[in-house]
């Protein structure tokens, strides 16, 4: 086991170095002029060459790249052509709210997943109501169930807010940066309801296409481990059918369905975008919405490089979650090796 | 049960369609013909004399993205910025509302030398930065000249600027090296230089940045309204300043939120959680919510003009006669494709330049043929391949399409690519290469203030900042050039006609429609001031609600 945590450790900065060439080279090829990037269509020729010499992009493409990793490496991602701000310091201003709003989203789709996939394997009489809502909310891409949401929830029954991550004008600042977390550090239980209550339409319109994926996915591992020996053993020894989901069906299917689980948490970076614009939620999403259409490239290399180390690291957890729920993964990939 | 089962899918899916649908409605999914569009308001409104005193009240209006560093030396970025830069920052002179002539702001009264040389400016008293410094003459040569030196985009505004003189505490001296006609119009542009507080600036330098970084946060300026907080992609705050020299205004706050998606704007407004949205409104928008008795749309003449750039490199266009066919096919058209994509939010373009700019100055290229005729023997376009770019607005890419239609009818394989703003920037930036494609762009675009060299030094003349395809109109340049240094208005004008002659029969830029400006509010908002520059740009300071 701890070879196969190093093993998946020690291959991610080799990941991440691909990624790093990958987001420079993609800078060169644009065909948006840095230059113009920073000063805006109406700046004078002249303006423009100014600026490209001053930010170095002049320099051979050789130079450009070593300065690009070394200043990678110092922790240092450049300086927004936008907001003339360093690109780590706004990365550290919008990231945590993408991250709550992240971290909520895979809550429900967690909780989504589940309650579809036991749902429909167990034949209950309710699981249309639940499968059939989902199925067709998930079906609908995720500006759309935005913009339904709210119109439904927020015109015309008025539960849930528009936009923000909160309506009080003082709320605590840290230290986590996540406004529900900081509200129950400062015991602001008041702020914390109303950032749940904030959370909930975001979240759900990016959680639900993911979350039927997971269900899916989870469905098709229960319906295998109910057949399986240890699912009759276990009920023939007088366990509640509850006790067999649980304690055995769950556990054997959650391989796959972490594995589907942590290629969702990469798709769902995408809803966060479009969901963070149409819902004002101060988040990367905004800010690399806002970089894309400036042609601000050290913003857009530092969010991308940023949500690929997640992305990386969510999947290395994903791994190491599935090593731990079927050890036999692992002993598969050793006697993989032996043979 | 499987009855029962079947009952329940399509009540759900009856369900979901009354909804889905009613989702389209409210996206403005209606119908694909503009037309005309009643109940609409228009222009800006007349100082009146029953402004109620001012209130607790706070003015809600949405942006769709968080803003560049709000130093108005530098600010040269989207209008939505001057929503906030205007309201705290002030300078000499303005454009009346949605009209051609300047008054002073900061400055009383000013004068021109006969030789065009030397503008001398009067200056208001008693007139207090928000740091509570007082405003005088060295205040002023001390913010104009931060303008220059901070290099910025409005920089090239100072260009020939030579020196200043202070004489006195209430006069500004400003020497020109050569004539530029249009110095007031760029002093009068809602882009032009701000008296920005500059020893405040300084106290807050850091590594020679002459404060640039305080100022992307900070404000320094004499408006009505100073920074209170700026929220970072959530909202900018500004709180009435209790020392202003003028009129206190009615709001004691202004709240910018952003909201990217204007969907959800339009949902805010019609909730009452915005009070007013500034742009961003379809044709659909508009018709969706003139209806709404809490609501009023009002729209403003604007100097945006949609037009055609066309490439005299491209494979096609380099020849002249291939032009002036387009330029005859887009005449036939321009009053039915205006129709089509604007209803009455915009007009067919009569004039070359933009309308209001150089009043019965250059007419457009006319056609007397029926789009048929005019546009079925287009020479060369049979068989053709050409690329059509489109801007960022969605009214750029609809005239595309009907573009596109038209050029498929003559023969030609036409596609359309539509082209990010920075993009197109960086297409101007290279106009040297003289690439082939793509063969038109359609844009819609304004200039940055009224006088016609602000319009074509940017779009028609040679290496103008936003002339995509470096057509050179030697003709039209020289004429330019005469009228920027032609003291006497009259001669000006009539040289800045003649150049626009020669920069039209190039056929390189084909005007088609002259845009309005478009903002839907709540029905009480009043005190509208619009300037006929800039699209979005509503004086934030002047509106207060009317007494129900």
């Amino acid at each position: 086991m701890t070879s196969f945590v190093v093993r998946r450790i020690a291959i991610t900065p080799l990941i991440l170095l691909f990624l790093v060439a990958v987001v420079f080279t993609l800078q060169q090829v644009s065909p948006v002029d840095p230059g113009r990037a920073a000063l805006g269509p109406r700046a004078t020729a002249e303006q423009v060459e100014q600026a490209r010499e001053r930010l170095g992009y002049n320099d051979p493409l050789s130079t450009q790249y070593v300065r690009y990793v070394g200043d990678l490496a110092e922790g240092n991602l450049g300086v927004s052509l936008r907001t003339s701000r360093p690109v780590a310091d706004d990365i550290r201003t919008f990231l945590p709210a993408t991250v709550e709003l992240a971290l909520f989203s895979v809550f429900l789709m967690v909780l989504l997943g589940v309650l579809l996939g036991v749902s429909t394997v167990g034949h209950w009489r309710g699981a249309p109501a639940v499968r059939l809502p989902m199925l067709a909310l998930a079906s609908a891409p995720a500006f759309l169930l935005a913009l339904l949401g709210l119109l439904v929830l927020y015109r015309d029954l008025g539960w849930v807010p528009a936009s923000g991550r909160t309506s009080f004008e003082s709320v605590p600042t840290g230290p986590t940066n996540l406004l529900t977390v900081d509200a129950l550090l400062a015991l602001r239980f008041d702020v914390f309801v109303d950032a749940l209550h904030h959370l909930l339409l975001p979240a759900f319109c990016i959680a639900i296409g993911p979350a039927v994926g997971l269900g899916r996915v989870l469905r098709s591992g229960l319906v295998a481990a109910f057949r399986a020996d240890y699912a009759r053993t276990a009920r023939s020894k007088g366990l509640t059918e509850w006790r067999v989901v649980w304690r055995h069906g769950l556990r054997n299917a959650a391989g796959p369905a972490l594995a589907v689980g942590g290629l969702l948490v990469g798709a769902m970076f995408a809803g966060v975008v479009v969901v963070e614009q149409i819902f004002s939620w101060p988040g990367v999403g905004q800010y690399a919405a806002a970089s894309i259409d400036r042609g601000d490239f050290p913003a857009i290399a530092g969010i991308t490089l940023i949500l690929g180390v997640m992305y990386v690291l969510i999947n290395l957890l994903v791994d190491l979650l599935q090593a731990a729920a079927d050890p036999r993964i692992v002993q598969g990939r050793r006697s993989a090796e032996a043979n | 049960m499987g009855k029962r089962k079947m009952h329940l899918k399509i009540t759900f899916l009856g369900l979901l369609l009354v909804v889905l649908a009613s989702v389209m409605a409210a996206c403005g999914g209606g119908e694909e013909s503009s037309g005309e569009i009643a109940g609409l308001v228009r222009g800006s409104e007349e100082p009146s004399q029953g402004v109620p005193p001012p209130s607790e009240e706070t003015l809600h209006v949405a942006i769709a993205s968080e803003l560049g560093p709000l130093d108005p030396a530098t600010y040269y970025d989207t209008a939505d910025g001057l929503l906030v830069i205007n309201a705290a920052y002030q300078g000499l002179v303005a454009y009346k509302p949605d009209s051609t002539e300047l008054v002073g702001v900061l400055a009383e009264d000013w004068s021109v030398s006969e030789d065009g040389l030397t503008y001398t400016f009067k200056l208001r008293p008693n007139v207090k930065f928000h740091s509570g410094a007082p405003f005088d003459s060295s205040a002023a040569k001390a913010a104009l000249q931060r303008t220059i030196d901070m290099e910025g985009g409005p920089s090239y505004m100072l260009g020939e600027v030579e020196r200043m003189d202070t004489p006195s505490p209430d006069t500004l001296v400003v020497h020109l090296a050569k004539p530029v006609a249009a110095f007031l119009s760029y002093l009068a542009s809602p882009y032009g230089p701000k008296m920005v507080d500059v020893r405040t600036a300084m106290q807050n330098e850091v590594d020679g940045d002459l404060g640039a970084k305080w100022l992307a946060t900070h404000d320094a300026g004499t408006g009505p309204y100073e920074f209170a907080e700026i929220k970072p992609a959530t909202s900018y705050t500004l709180d009435r300043f209790p020392a202003y020299w003028g009129e206190e205004p009615y709001f004691a706050a202004i709240e910018i939120s952003v909201t990217g998606d204007y969907s959800a704007q339009r949902l805010k407004l019609q909730e009452g959680d915005l009070d007013i949205m500034p742009r961003g409104v379809t044709v659909q928008d508009v018709k969706a919510l003139v209806g709404d008795p809490n609501l009023e749309v009002r729209t403003f003449p604007t100097l945006a003009q949609a037009l055609i750039n066309v490439n005299p490199y491209s494979q096609l266009y380099r020849d002249p006669q291939a032009r002036a066919d387009l330029a005859a096919c887009v005449a036939s058209l321009r009053g039915q494709w205006t129709e089509s994509l604007y209803g009455n939010l915009a007009e067919p373009s009569k004039q070359f330049y933009p309308p209001g700019m150089l009043p019965g100055g250059t007419a457009t290229v006319e056609s007397a043929e029926p789009a048929e005729d005019a546009c079925a023997g287009m020479s060369g376009a049979d068989g053709a391949r050409i690329q059509i770019g489109s801007g960022p607005d969605p009214n750029d890419l609809r005239g595309a399409q009907l573009l596109q239609v038209e050029l498929q009818r003559a023969g030609a394989d036409a596609t359309i690519r539509q082209i990010p703003s920075t993009e197109l920037g960086t297409l101007a930036s290279e106009k040297g290469n003289h690439r082939p494609v793509p063969d038109l762009i359609l844009q819609t675009s304004n200039p940055d203030s009224l006088h016609p060299d602000t319009w074509a030094r940017i779009w028609n003349y040679a290496d103008g900042s936003i002339g995509y395809f470096d057509c050179r109109v030697p003709a039209g340049d020289k004429a330019l050039d005469a009228a920027l240094v032609e003291p006497n208005p009259e001669k000006s004008k009539a040289l800045s006609v003649k150049a626009a002659e020669a920069y039209r029969d190039s056929n390189c830029w084909i005007p088609i429609a002259d845009v309005f400006d478009v903002m839907p509010a709540r029905a009480d908002l009043a005190g509208y001031s619009h300037q006929l520059t800039q699209l979005f740009s509503l004086d934030l300071t002047k509106l207060y609600l009317e007494e129900q």
